[in-house]
């Protein structure tokens, strides 16, 4: 989340688009439900009418996986409407603080769905360089801007142009939504562009899960930029994520292209720092300095990765980290590109074999990741797989699931228990960044350990062996290693994480004093101020008093980066330093300073800003700093040229869809991820209808600790399906028929729930039914039924390959 | 001081919290139950369930509606049954909420049927006695008594269930209700101020009472209960009586008569 | 309104109709020899002397049916006018006591009577008088006590039982039929057990005539107070209407029409008027009997109807 949870109660329009949040964040609804009091409007956009749509103003239906024409409608008609009613947007906003000025490369084409060349047009295929670099500002590192929006090759004028196609028609003809309910969306939440209001945008897996889910995103944003709603109170794009401690995971590197903090993962080709951090455009070269707007300085705050990357280093490597071996930089492991080891990879490289041992930590891809079926046959060609988990999941037992021979399987299999979340102490990261410190409450049970325990064990004996055996490969990376916690000790992982100064050996107070020296370590610079001398661990603090009046509370906890809850927060004010919405002011400039940040004051004051430099007309000439500190060239990015498919989010279908594509000739996302294991695709003669999965209120993930709690499966007691009366009738299905789901892939037995809350869609003149199975279950636990992921494809989005769990062809039929 | 529990559907998102909650804090068992095309479970109330969310599709202004509904003892002013309990088990705390004593109730059932809303069940398999939702007062597991709020008010995340002074109460759903009927909810209404004397489980509703299930006008069960002693009384008495008397008496008389005569 | 299970049972229709019968023998006993100048005495006595085991049994069924049986006595403890259930309980326990004391007193008297020396004047005296005291208060409490068994299942929020006032008055009237039909039945196997014998209750044709003939009467009263009452229901609204379904073509039809009206009420009420002013013995014991089951039969189906 761009802001935080307590922040949507400063909403003036919230719109849940891809999130059920009602049902999966239900106490998000604390502050849904609080916006709502105060005036705001709630829109739920949903292929589904659900517990979220009960609560909203407007419930607008639409089709699974159509986000980006939904979304690009909506663009076009706020483009639209701010050209005839300039006087409710914030222009200045559109304008200063994003790249809508910025002159594109006058080469650039966008033709029938495609933004150049490209090798392969059907998928896995990639735009030729010369074609990405159409996508990229005319001038280099100087751009030019036109602050008047007309000029035809600025961001603006190539925006209107690509969304004049996404008129509600057409728009409603591909999404489904009644046409008359899609304007009254594009209205109230239009309105939301007015100087002193807000809307957000709350997202969650329905939006990512996509071949063009980045796209989605992105489409998010740049409405949201367009609306001047990223960086104020009430805004922003917030993303709420799955797990209570996903932000966490994600902060500290638990995907494959990122070390903690966001740096990324050094590949082959990284020979030393200095190209690592300019491969990953994280250098002072890097910087982009526009021309023509009212600020003349990019902060390109990521020109400060080196610091942060060898204080990392430090932390890791200790005194084997030295200027002279550019801090032990060649210990990191460097990618293969040609491999792409994210989930539908790994499951991949399993089943062919490339990968013969698998350690599974709190995950349980036998039934969480796509294709099951897949996946399940993958892990029986492991030597070795491991799983660390509270419960005995469907992975551990995979060997053993119904219908299989253990015989037939060789892989060896070790079940490590784990201590729960009340079992062990350390911090979880939530949504709105907030780092917040658990204690143990009880004993774990029987020989299950906290995981920092069962990790400091497994390193100690890996580093063990990698001592003993000199010719072992890439040795030093083990041995190298600073390993001495001895033990759990929460407390000082959490210090390491903070960071030190090596020539003081206090704790380091904030990234800003991170060095490229090899004098200070962090073991994560975003994390940096979790953890003061002065102030001790911020993580358990539980000051409940909000100095902001917005809701703050920046003194409960703490959040990175540095405190600060509502991040791009230097766009809340005008050029002037005056917040645009003097109702919710995130902070203000009072003639001399800022306005006092956050836990730093104990008076009235905001939030930590974005940079402490004075406000761009306040500034001198030569300083102005631009907002959007963490963009190389300042602004928030309307245009985004760095993703894979281009830089505007275009329509494509999902990759199993009943429908063609109606607006181009382009079906997929030419660049989205196709894999190959045991991954056939299904036809619309065989698998007429929509499919898509979710979860329920009652259930968590795969089911791994609600599908145990017998409170919880007397609520949700078995898989359930459910589909609209018409499809019902004409498959002769009963409310509470025992029913099966199929997909080219596999086969759900599933209760059918025959609902009003699924409507028949019209689409392109055709008629289209969905289907919404939930993907609790397995057969492992005390409450067992068929994982709905046996039914979903291995393919995945262009950019990050997460899988397209929410739109794929099935069919359905009773079980006689 | 009166107390209540405030309950506002048009905040409530089903999460059902409250039924887990409840369970925990009553060290109550799961039921055993299946998918019966509806995400509402268990089917009924129970002794192991004191609290249950409805789920209502239904039709608003021509358009479809879901609607949530909590199904758990009202705590009547006026409570039928405790005023038909034989043994005097069923008592009001001084804060309006009615509980059964486990160690007085013989388990005749006259509760479940006196219920307006029918609230009480008995527990066929283990203790023979009624049970309902006692608002946290159960012996050595009261949650009043301990200045805590219900467990299922406490659990709510949207606050959708408020416990507190019951006039604060008032005060606060009426202004919701004038909230909601300018939002364009015009059905909007709060049950539960003065039916049967006075709830202390009040619900503010965003469609009518019929809309969500409950008893428009619910009356005391004992409200015509004279009248019915004496129908029954007279029916005895006098009309039943009357082919009695008219076979024995009457007939004897004109007997009588017919033999003085002759 | 729906119950998941069902927590009025067999036991208590049961207690229904036998506490009923016993009440509406016992009133009808006590009518008749009213009405009759003490003729029928022996017909009085009769009736409680059946009536006791009746009303005894019903009880006994009645703690069977309770959650928690050996808390029976826990009823006893408080007096509750308001609460239906604690007068019945009083209302039983009392009329049972009545009749138990009145017993012991009918002995006194054969004892008195047979021996005459054995007792004072006074004494026998007081125990006439007592006597005769305690049969109008068994008279009391026996309308109390069949009123009762209606006015406990009316006293609730179940449609069927409870939104007319003439549940009460239903079963009343059914327990005042049983009551007769109970009486002939005994008067005929007592005169058959006493036949040829000097000695002993023998009860003459001239009053077994007699009660067949209320029994008519009654019969037609209770259907007429039935018809009432369903109309009266089906007035009250949709539940209303709902609920008298449930007898009149619903679940509980079959039953209702063939158990409770045929055999009940139209068989018995055809074959005593066929057979009306003969001496039609094992016709008049037939059309007795199948008033207890067609009463049975009605406690039955309100009993049930009102849970469904």
């Amino acid at each position: 989340m761009t802001n935080h949870w307590i922040d949507i109660r400063n909403s003036d329009c919230m719109m849940i688009i891809g999130s059920n949040a009602a049902e999966n964040h239900p106490i998000s609804f604390k502050w849904v439900t609080e916006a709502k009091e105060r005036g705001g409007t709630l829109i739920s956009v949903d292929p589904r009418f659900t517990r979220t749509s009960s609560k909203a103003d407007i419930y607008a239906v639409m089709r699974s996986g159509c986000d980006i024409a939904f979304i690009g409608g909506m663009i076009n008609y706020v483009i639209n409407d701010m050209e005839a009613n300039p006087g409710n947007y914030n222009m200045e906003y559109v304008t200063q603080y994003t790249n809508a000025a910025f002159k594109i490369n006058p080469d650039f084409e966008f033709n029938d769905g495609l933004f150049g060349e490209i090798e392969q047009k059907t998928y896995n295929g990639s735009y030729t360089a010369a074609s990405k670099a159409t996508w990229k500002y005319g001038a280099g590192s100087t751009p030019e801007t036109d602050d008047t929006l007309q000029d035809p090759d600025c961001v603006f004028q190539l925006l209107k142009k690509h969304y004049s196609r996404y008129d509600a028609d057409t728009v409603c003809n591909i999404t489904g939504t009644p046409k008359e309910t899609y304007l009254e969306v594009c209205k109230a939440y239009a309105a939301t562009g007015q100087k002193g209001k807000a809307g957000t945008i709350m997202y969650a897996m329905g939006a990512t899960q996509h071949t063009y889910g980045v796209q989605n995103i992105r489409g998010y944003a740049i409405l949201q930029l367009l609306l001047a709603n990223m960086g104020v109170a009430g805004g922003g794009i917030n993303a709420l994520r799955g797990t209570s401690n996903v932000q966490g995971s994600t902060d500290m590197c638990l995907l494959e292209h990122i070390l903690p903090g966001y740096l990324g993962v050094p590949v082959e080709s990284d020979t030393d720092l200095n190209t690592y951090l300019l491969r990953t455009g994280k250098h002072p070269d890097k910087t982009i300095t526009p021309v023509g707007l009212a600020a003349d300085t990019s902060s390109n705050w990521w020109q400060h990765a080196r610091k942060y990357t060898v204080s990392l280093l430090k932390a890791w490597y200790g005194d084997a980290a030295t200027a002279d071996n550019e801090f032990a930089f060649h210990n990191l492991p460097k990618k293969d590109t040609s491999v792409n080891h994210t989930h539908i990879g790994l499951i991949e490289a399993m089943g062919r074999g490339t990968i013969k041992g698998l350690w599974v930590w709190g995950q349980n891809p036998a039934s969480g990741g796509p294709n099951s079926n897949g996946a399940r046959n993958a892990l029986a060609k492991l030597d070795w797989l491991v799983s660390v988990d509270i419960w005995e999941n469907e992975t551990a037992i995979f060997w053993k699931r119904p219908d299989v021979n253990p015989a037939d399987i060789g892989t060896e299999v070790f079940m490590l228990p784990a201590a729960c979340s009340y079992e062990k102490e350390g911090s979880i990261s939530n949504s709105g960044r907030w780092a917040q410190w658990r204690y143990k409450a009880v004993q774990a049970p029987g020989e299950a350990k906290p995981d920092l325990e069962i990790m400091d064990e497994l390193m100690t004996e890996i580093k063990k062996l990698y001592e003993a055996d000199s010719s072992a490969p890439g040795r030093n990376a083990i041995t190298d290693l600073v390993w001495d916690y001895n033990g759990v000790n929460a407390d000082k992982v959490a210090r390491e994480v903070n960071g030190y100064d090596l020539t003081t050996g206090e704790l380091v107070y904030l990234f800003t004093k991170l060095k490229d020296d090899g004098t200070t370590t962090s073991g994560n610079w975003l994390y940096c101020n979790q953890y003061t001398e002065t102030q001790g661990n911020k993580m358990q603090r539980h000051n409940p008093v909000d100095l902001s009046g917005i809701g703050l509370y920046s003194s409960w906890t703490w959040c990175w980066p540095y405190n600060r809850r509502i991040i791009y927060n230097r766009a809340s004010v005008d050029l002037n330093g005056n917040p645009y919405d003097s109702e919710h002011p995130v902070t203000w400039w009072t003639g001399e300073a800022w306005a006092p940040q956050g836990d730093l004051s104990e008076e009235q004051g905001g939030d930590v800003l974005d940079g402490g430099w004075p406000p761009i007309n306040v500034a001198d000439a030569g300083a102005k700093f631009l907002p959007f500190i963490m963009k190389p060239e300042g602004v928030a990015r309307i245009w985004g040229f760095g993703r894979a498919e281009g830089p505007l989010p275009e329509v494509y279908e999902a990759w199993e869809s009943p429908v063609s594509n109606p607006m181009s000739s382009q079906q997929n996302n030419p660049c989205a991820f196709i894999g190959t294991w045991q991954n056939p695709k299904g036809t619309t003669a065989d698998f007429p209808y929509v499919g898509t999965t979710y979860r329920c209120s009652e259930h968590w993930q795969t089911g791994i600790m609600t599908r145990n709690l017998p409170w919880l499966v007397e609520l949700m007691p078995e898989l359930y399906a459910e589909f609209d009366e018409e499809l019902a009738a004409d498959k002769g299905i009963e409310n509470g028929d025992k029913v099966v789901v199929s997909s080219a892939r596999g086969e759900c037995r599933a209760v059918a729930i025959v609902t009003k809350r699924f409507q028949p869609l019209t689409i392109d003149g055709q008629t289209v039914h969905q289907i919404g199975i939930p993907w609790h279950w397995g057969y492992a636990g005390m409450s067992k039924g068929d994982a709905a992921n046996m039914l979903t494809p291995h393919v995945g989005d262009a950019n990050t390959t997460i899988p397209e769990f929410k739109t794929f062809l099935c069919d359905v039929r009773r079980a006689d | 001081m009166e107390k209540a529990i405030l309950y506002d559907s048009s905040k409530c998102t089903a999460c059902r919290g409250c039924q887990v909650a409840c369970k925990s804090w009553n060290e109550h068992e799961a039921e055993e139950t299946t998918n019966r095309g509806s995400y509402e479970n268990p089917k009924e109330l129970s002794p192991e369930t004191w609290v249950k969310m409805r789920f209502i599709e239904t039709e608003r202004n021509g358009k479809f509606a879901w609607l949530f509904a909590r199904r758990a003892c009202m705590h009547c002013t006026d409570a039928s049954c405790s005023i038909v309990c034989p043994t005097g088990s069923i008592l009001k705390t001084e804060e309006g909420f009615v509980h059964i004593d486990q160690e007085w109730c013989i388990g005749c059932g006259n509760c479940l049927y006196a219920c307006p809303f029918d609230i009480p069940h008995k527990d066929h398999h283990h203790t023979g006695t009624a049970m309902k939702c006692t608002g946290c007062t159960s012996t050595g597991l009261n949650r009043q008594d301990a200045g805590m709020a219900p467990a299922c008010v406490t659990t709510c995340p949207t606050g959708a269930l408020k416990f507190g002074n019951r006039d604060e109460l008032i005060e606060e759903a009426n202004q919701r209700v004038a909230d909601l009927k300018a939002k364009g909810m015009s059905n909007a209404n709060l049950y539960g101020k003065d039916e049967l004397g006075g709830l202390h489980v009040m619900y503010i509703l965003d469609d009518t009472v019929e809309a969500y299930g409950l008893p428009e006008d619910p009356q005391v069960a004992s409200s015509t209960v004279i009248p019915k002693w004496l129908t029954g009384v007279a029916t005895a008495g006098v009309i039943a009586a009357l082919p009695l008397w008219f076979v024995f008496k009457r007939k004897q008389e004109l007997e009588a008569r017919t033999k003085g005569g002759a | 309104m729906s119950l998941g299970e069902m927590s009025w049972n067999w036991q208590i229709w049961i207690d229904l109709w036998a506490a009923g019968m016993a009440g509406g023998a016992y009133l009808v006993a006590f009518l008749a020899n009213k009405f009759s100048g003490g003729k029928y005495t022996s017909l009085f006595r009769t009736a409680v002397i059946t009536g006791l085991p009746l009303a005894i049994i019903g009880v006994l069924l009645l703690v069977i049916d309770l959650g928690t049986p050996i808390w029976a006595w826990h009823l006893f403890v408080k007096f509750l006018p308001a609460a239906v259930m604690s007068m019945g309980t009083w209302t039983l326990f009392t009329w049972i006591v009545v009749g138990f004391v009145m017993i012991i007193l009918w002995i006194v008297e054969w004892d008195a009577n047979r021996n005459c020396d054995k007792y004072s004047a006074g004494i026998v005296n007081f125990v006439k008088k007592l006597d005769g005291l305690l049969a109008w208060v068994g008279f009391i409490f026996a309308i109390l006590l069949m009123t009762y068994t209606g006015v406990l299942i009316a006293t609730t929020t179940q449609t069927l039982w409870a939104d007319t006032l003439l549940l009460p008055s239903v079963f009343v009237s059914s327990a005042i039929a049983t009551g007769v039909a109970l009486l002939i039945i005994m008067t005929m196997l007592l005169n058959k057990i006493n036949e040829g014998r000097g000695s002993g209750w023998t009860f003459s044709e001239d009053l077994i005539g007699k009660l067949s003939k209320s029994l008519m009467g009654i019969i037609i009263v209770e259907a007429v107070i039935m018809a009432v009452y369903a109309i009266w229901l089906a007035l009250t609204g949709d539940a209303g209407g709902e609920a008298i379904n449930i007898l009149l073509a619903g679940d509980l039809a079959i039953v209702f029409w063939t158990l409770v009206v045929g055999l009940g009420m139209v068989i018995p009420l055809a074959l005593l008027f066929l057979t009306r002013g003969r001496n039609a013995l094992m016709v008049l014991a037939t059309s007795s009997a199948c008033v207890i089951l067609g009463g049975l039969a009605l406690r039955a189906v309100i009993t049930v109807g009102g849970q469904l």
